[in-house]
């Protein structure tokens, strides 16, 4: 009797260690593509870090208001995504970050489903660039920008279907100058 | 044989004597009949305990919901401020590299 009710009492610990272990696990794996380097933070003046899913920009898009145009701008941008998630980090001086370490970050983007949309590297020690686009039955599903400058690191990655067009709609808004439309693989207004 | 005392007997036969109701006696009885029906049913309300106590929860209710609005408006407010900085990151970020990429182009 004794043995059967330490059994049951046994098997219910584990299932209650099960319950509490799995939603921990994958609430710890990230979405975010980059497994950064854990003292990056450490290492920096400055650093921000932004992690928002569907649900939360769901509902921040709930406190947009919609007779704003900007708001109702960023409503339109946010409504399809599925996450955006920025990193930067600020260091008061130069030789803060490897190239080692970029490059690790780069082979992250080495799967086939990621392609290279602009790469950029600088001969005059002004930083590298990298925007790498996740392409699902040829459409943009998902994009990683890369922009490293001696004392600067930034990682944006905004996950689910978004036009280059769209992200130019960002520049002359949010305190960002207007932006030519290189960058989004447009021709140059120059 | 008892023997009654004439004087008792006689005060006893005119105390019961049947006597006719005073004037307006039947009025006011049916008057008083119609006034208690007319009167609304004491609920359960009627007890002060019970109305403080409803009172109570219907305040701390309100409290709690309020509390609750105004948690979820602080934190849709700070999930929108959240957005409008990733996105300033994001245009700062493709404002930089287009900035690196514009003067090799504007030289091709």
């Amino acid at each position: 009797m004794i043995r059967i009710f330490s059994r049951l009492l046994l098997a219910l610990v584990t299932s209650l260690l099960l319950a509490w272990a799995l939603p921990a696990a994958s609430q710890s794996s990230s979405p975010f593509p980059v497994t950064l380097e854990k003292d990056l933070a450490a290492r920096a003046v400055n650093f921000t870090e932004v992690s928002l899913d569907k649900n939360m920009l769901a509902f921040a898009s709930k406190f947009l208001d919609s007779k704003k145009s900007d708001d109702a701008q960023v409503r339109r941008l946010i409504e399809k995504l599925d996450g955006i998630y920025v990193r930067t980090y600020e260091f008061d001086k130069a030789g803060q970050y490897s190239e080692a370490e970029l490059d690790a970050i780069r082979h992250q983007f080495s799967s086939p489903v990621w392609s290279v949309m602009v790469r950029g590297r600088s001969r005059d020690a002004d930083g590298d660039t990298d925007i790498y686009v996740k392409l699902v039955n040829n459409e943009i599903q998902g994009m990683f920008i890369l922009n490293a400058e001696p004392k600067e690191l930034d990682f944006v990655y905004i996950s689910g279907p978004i036009r280059p067009e769209e992200l130019s709609e960002l520049s002359g808004n949010f305190g960002v100058p207007k932006l030519g439309k290189n960058a989004t693989g447009k021709e140059s207004d120059k | 044989m008892v023997d009654f005392d004439p004087e008792f007997e006689q005060e006893l036969r005119e105390g019961l004597r049947p006597r006719p109701a005073p004037t307006g006696f039947s009025n006011r009885v049916m008057l008083r009949v119609e006034k208690q029906a007319s009167r609304p049913p004491l609920g359960f309300l009627h007890l002060p305990a019970l109305r403080w106590a409803l009172a109570g929860i219907l305040i701390l209710a309100v409290v709690i919901g309020g509390y609750r609005e105004l948690q979820r408006r602080l934190a849709g407010e700070r999930a929108r401020r959240q957005v409008l900085l990733a996105l300033h990151i994001t245009g700062s970020t493709l404002q930089a590299i287009h900035n690196k990429i514009e003067p090799s182009n504007g030289g091709d």
